[in-house]
């Protein structure tokens, strides 16, 4: 079966049987290495992409349903302006996760940061529920969070002035 | 779409998806996939012999309001109805649609889906069970409406004949000033312990006028008893601790008849709640 | 040449072979048929018949086959491979591969076990046990049970092997990738020399990748050399989860005897582990959970016998070390059970058997460098412990617990406990572990190990930046294999904090003395090695077992919900002395991702990061209390560095089940505690 998307930007089209998960598609055809399987439930985030604009878990996406959709992986979002912000927040704030949980927990926080442009401790730690990797603290990661808010407040507000 | 068990049928309108529907009624409707996915285990899932796609019928994610209800389209997403109808959604469904998680799983989850869940009912169920909410079935050459208190029969069936397919879901607009929504446990990995409740009352000049509670148990039915309920219809508040008593004591013989619904840590958790909310109705 | 992978299932190369382990689907019984499918061309399997060596997995003497042949001994029992150049494909043949098993349907159960199902047995005897408890007044008992912990979490697990020339190359994330080397050698037949295993970093680990990277490996090996193509495999999350390494569960029986004047006299302890079909580390992990068990209070008398326990689950061994929490949950909630008796404060009676000065550890070791006392002491002033469980006490007496009263529940624990690291038992051929350093002409220092964590890898810079007055950009810790790197052993309770960072500042005193004295490169190269038996004695379980302790006191503090008997984690108090701490910020980082890992399985998993389900928040179904972690480090220690990862796991599930005790006015004495577990408990 071809099935063709939109892929960060460029459209693309691949040979697949219908049942694949979008996970392993993008994967293995398409080599998007930010990608994690660690639990196949959509719960670990490590699979996160944006699809059609909504962040969801890849795995549980069987490619037949990403016909003619938009996907934004980490690769993607790791090339626009918007990561400045995150990872602004990572360096002030010491906040290092680990190479494993690292992308998904970007997305996530694009997300967040798309949602609410001031999050407070619980939309952030709501959003992170089920994210069990425990390289790093969760007080940090609520303080590098916020930083990076604040980077993307100013920086919109600059790009409106 | 041709896949290893699996055919794929993919209608971009609602009178395509009809048709086809008509054509093939065994076929199993996909809207986000999580609960049909999220059951899965293996890494090449298993999916369906017969699969209809809907996510590309905009007619189905439509979200409308009236004055009198609140009209919501099966294929419209769980964080989709959230941000759209965050103004209007009933406070008791919107907290119970919150509890959802994570959000990656609402972005794709649909109410729809969610509705139609075989062998489970899942916790919006209960709520929307109390709101009279009331579903449009179509198929093609025709359609009907019916309350989704109907829409299971006593053995969790779900009575959806094979040609239909739900499009709409109404919740009409209620005079509830006392809405509550609590949960504790996973319906999919915890069910026998997972539990959530649902209370909505009408309370004007001190009075109870309305009162409705259901408990769901992650099983094939939510537990609701309008007998139980109108116990407390006409009380006027506070109540009194022998009226509270006496309402409790009816409560507690009643549960302990629901063996077959609710397990004994069920039932435990249904009467600790229920003195929790007779404790706020207190003075 | 730069890598174009980050994880194992990232490694996809032309002409690579897929292949997907078959694992049985009963507990015990034979293998009657095997039926698979007819395989497209390019296509095959493997079982343990066709295996060029021995079909075992060895550690020290104890071991477990490779793929089941006949006899199966777990429910997930690897049986048989399936190889071929298209994933989806080779998962299809999987799939369909029929295995038809005779059974008994019995099954070796750890509640009910039978004698000859006992694997080991280790004792500690110290003073006259039996004759104090004929003296005692009173004798208070308690059972304590740790039960089985899954991996919260599966990274990628595999390996990707290649042969070719006469050499076989092994790609694979290992905490032990000489074990990787030794387990292929044995199954394929092939001299260590001409096996190069490739050391991937990982992360974050609880232990899974010390033996479980080896069958995977050794698989991989196999399918490799018969195909003579490059082979994946890559272990399903499922499977990670259902068949990987477990915390095993463990059941402690506890008898102390007291005498007329109040004073604990002795101590009989019982101690069984279910270490699943195949039991591994066996001596390791009795030896721990005693150690653990025998707790660091003044008792004279103190007779321990441990056993583990073969049963019919998977193999269950090292996870996050080897146990040595289990024992100490049972020693701090027991201590705190006999204050309770004795209407005692819980710190009070700890005080009164902590030494004043150099404590010894039961085997004999002396510790002079800590103040235990001290840590309790400041503990209890932070936390407010004395007033706190006073009051709650007197407030839960007061309280009618009638479920009308609907009150909020209080309570608060307190346990000590410390962690060994690098454990000192001998390994195998007296092997040393080995670090290397090299100064080059261009002032860049480059640090050899096979030790591959990451976390340790920044501590090593920080150290030899330090001495040598380098900045961190111009040290380079080696990435390579087993040709060119040392033999540094398994990383394993802290190995790499508490042996290699002392080779490693051992290696760069030796480069600074001369330095410019002798010509670059200047190579330093030191090693360890396991010290004799007037150090330790692993058999009779006496001396100093560890080559470094960290030791740790915790309080938390919590509130019942009394509709839902979820905990509400009102504080936690924690305090470390982890000996010389090379990066604070780390320290502090890892102690509060761990504190929260650890409340979280020993609420049950999902515990207090879900939302609070407070009697006052009608309207906001969704609100989420992180609880305050308080965290205090003694930062003027020069012992050697013992690492913090473990700390946390040993002393929070005590200090949290005495919380919930005084909560709920029950006594807990097993972890995880979940709602549905107190309401059993309530119900009885």
């Amino acid at each position: 079966m071809k099935i063709k998307f939109t892929l960060n930007g460029k459209i693309v089209e691949f040979d697949s049987v219908a049942e694949t998960r979008l996970v392993d598609l993008l994967k293995t055809s398409a080599k998007i290495q930010s990608l994690r399987t660690s639990c196949y439930k959509g719960v670990c985030r490590g699979c996160s992409i944006f699809f059609n604009g909504d962040l969801v878990a890849s795995c549980l996406i069987p490619v037949f349903q990403a016909r003619d959709a938009e996907i934004v992986s980490y690769e993607g979002l790791s090339k626009s302006v918007e990561i400045d912000d995150i990872i602004s927040g990572f360096e002030d704030e010491e906040y290092f996760p680990c190479d494993f949980c690292r992308p998904g927990k970007i997305m996530t926080i694009h997300s967040i940061l798309e949602n609410y442009s001031d999050p407070d401790e619980n939309q952030i730690m709501e959003a992170f529920e089920g994210i069990n990797c425990s390289c790093t603290d969760n007080s940090t990661l609520i303080k590098a969070v916020k930083t990076g808010a604040f980077y993307r407040r100013r920086r919109r507000r600059a790009r409106n002035i | 779409m041709q896949g290893i068990y699996s055919h794929i049928f993919s209608p971009s309108t609602l009178n395509e998806l009809l048709t086809i529907k008509n054509q093939n009624p065994d076929a199993v409707i996909w809207s986000g996939g999580t609960g049909l996915m999220g059951k899965q285990k293996r890494k090449i899932p298993v999916l369906p012999g017969n699969i209809i796609q809907i996510s590309k019928i905009m007619e189905l994610k439509k979200i409308r309001r009236t004055e009198r209800y609140l009209e919501i389209g099966a294929g419209a997403s769980i964080n989709k109805i959230l941000n759209v109808g965050q103004h209007v959604l009933p406070n008791a469904l919107a907290q119970a649609m919150k509890l959802i998680k994570p959000s990656t799983i609402r972005n794709m989850a649909t109410l729809g889906g969610h509705l139609c869940m075989p062998d489970i009912r899942l916790n919006l169920f209960s709520v929307m069970i109390l709101m009279d909410v009331s579903l449009e079935l179509k198929k093609a050459g025709g359609s009907r409406w019916i309350q989704l208190n109907r829409f299971f029969n006593k053995n969790g069936e779900i009575q959806l004949k094979n040609t239909e397919i739900l499009t709409r879901i109404r919740i009409p607009f209620g005079n509830w000033n006392w809405e509550l929504f609590k949960s504790d446990g996973n319906p999919f990995s915890d069910a026998g312990h997972a539990i959530s409740f649902c209370v909505l009352a009408e309370i004007q000049k001190g009075i109870i006028n309305n009162y409705r509670m259901a408990i769901g148990n992650a099983g094939k039915h939510t537990v609701r008893n309008i007998e139980m309920e109108s116990l407390l219809i006409g009380k006027k508040l506070p109540l009194s601790v022998k009226e509270s008593t006496s309402v409790m004591e009816k409560y507690k013989e009643w549960l302990k008849s629901q063996t077959m619904e609710l397990s004994p840590f069920q039932r435990d958790r249904t009467i600790r709640f229920f003195y929790w909310i007779l404790k706020e109705l207190l003075p | 040449m730069a890598k174009d992978y980050i994880f194992l299932d990232d490694i996809n190369t032309r002409k690579m072979l897929f292949a997907h382990l078959i694992r049985s689907s009963i507990p015990r019984g034979t293998i009657s048929s095997i039926s698979i499918p007819d395989l497209p061309k390019g296509y095959f399997s493997i079982t343990g018949n066709d295996l060029p060596g021995l079909n075992i997995i060895s550690v020290f003497s104890e071991k477990m086959p490779l793929l089941c042949t006949d006899t199966i001994n777990y429910e997930g029992e690897p049986i048989l491979a399936i190889c071929g150049p298209d994933e989806t494909t080779v998962l299809n043949i999987c799939n369909n591969v029929i295995i038809e098993y005779d059974t008994d349907y019995s099954f070796l159960s750890f509640e009910n076990y039978h004698d000859d199902q006992i694997s080991g047995i280790k004792k500690f005897i110290r003073g006259t046990v039996e004759s104090k408890f004929k003296d005692a007044n009173t004798i208070i008992k308690g059972n304590y049970t740790t039960s089985v912990q899954t991996l919260p979490i599966t990274y990628p697990m595999g390996a990707v092997a290649k042969y070719k020339n006469n050499l076989l190359e092994i790609t694979t994330a290992s905490q032990w990738p000489f074990h990787v080397q030794k387990s292929v050698s044995d199954v394929c037949g092939i001299p260590k020399k001409e096996i190069i295993v490739n050391i991937e970093p990982y992360h974050h680990t609880y232990d899974e990748k010390l033996i479980l990277p080896s069958i995977y490996s050794t698989l991989a090996a196999v399918l490799a050399i018969k195909s003579g193509k490059q082979v994946r495999i890559v272990a399903e999350p499922s499977q990670i989860l259902k068949f990987s390494i477990k915390r095993p569960q463990v059941k402690i029986h506890r008898k102390s005897a007291i005498n007329k004047s109040g004073k604990i006299i002795a101590e009989d302890i019982e101690i069984c582990v279910d270490t699943g079909a195949y039991p591994l580390f066996t001596d390791e992990i009795l030896s721990q959970i005693i150690l653990g068990a025998a707790s660091i209070y003044s008792i004279t008398n103190l007779r321990i016998k441990a056993k583990a326990i073969r049963t019919s689950l998977p193999p269950m061994n090292v996870f996050k070390g080897c146990g040595i929490g289990m024992g100490v949950f049972s020693a701090e909630t027991h201590f705190s059970k006999i204050a309770k008796q004795k209407e005692m404060n819980p710190v009070d009676l700890r005080l009164e058997y902590l030494p004043k000065i150099n404590l010894k550890l039961p085997t004999g070791g002396i510790l002079k460098q800590i103040s235990q006392r001290d840590l309790l002491i400041r503990i209890s002033e932070k936390s407010d412990f004395y007033r706190k469980y006073s009051a709650y006490d007197l407030l839960n007496k007061r309280q009618n617990k009638k479920l009308e009263k609907q009150e909020l529940l209080r309570g608060i624990g307190i346990s000590i406990g410390y962690a060994g690291n690098g454990f000192t038992r001998k390994r195998e051929n007296r092997e040393a572990y080995s670090m290397e350093v090299r100064l080059d002409q261009n002032d860049k220092l480059y640090i050899s190990s096979s030790s591959n964590g990451t976390t340790p890898g920044n501590i090593w810079k920080e150290t030899a930046g330090r001495i040598l007055g380098l900045t961190s950009s111009s040290i380079e810790i080696v990435k390579g294999n087993t040709t060119i790197l040392p033999n540094s052993g398994p990383s394993f309770l802290s190995n790499d904090l508490s042996i290699m960072t002392n080779l490693v500042e051992r290696c760069c005193i030796g480069i600074k003395k001369h330095r410019f004295h002798k010509p670059l490169p200047i190579i330093e190269k030191r090693s360890f090695k396991s010290p004799g038996k007037d150090i330790w004695d692993a058999d009779k379980l006496k001396g100093m077992p560890f080559n470094a302790l960290s030791w740790g006191a915790a309080v938390v503090e919590i509130e019942l919900n009394p509709v839902f008997l979820r905990p509400v984690i009102k504080g936690i108090w924690t305090i470390f002395d982890i000996g010389r701490i090379y990066d604070l910020r780390a320290a502090r980082s890892a102690g509060e991702a761990e504190i929260y890992e650890t409340l979280n399985w020993a609420a049950g998993g999902s515990g207090f990061l879900y939302p609070q389900l407070s009697l006052d928040d009608a309207g906001e179904t969704d609100k989420i209390n992180l609880p305050k972690i308080n965290i205090d480090f003694i930062t003027d220690s020069k012992r050697s560095s013992g690492g913090i990862s473990q700390l946390p796991d040993i002393i929070i599930p005590s200090a949290f089940a005495q919380a919930i005790s005084q909560a709920s006015g029950m006594h807990f004495s097993s972890i995880p505690i979940t709602p549905e577990i107190i309401f059993k408990n309530m119900a009885t």
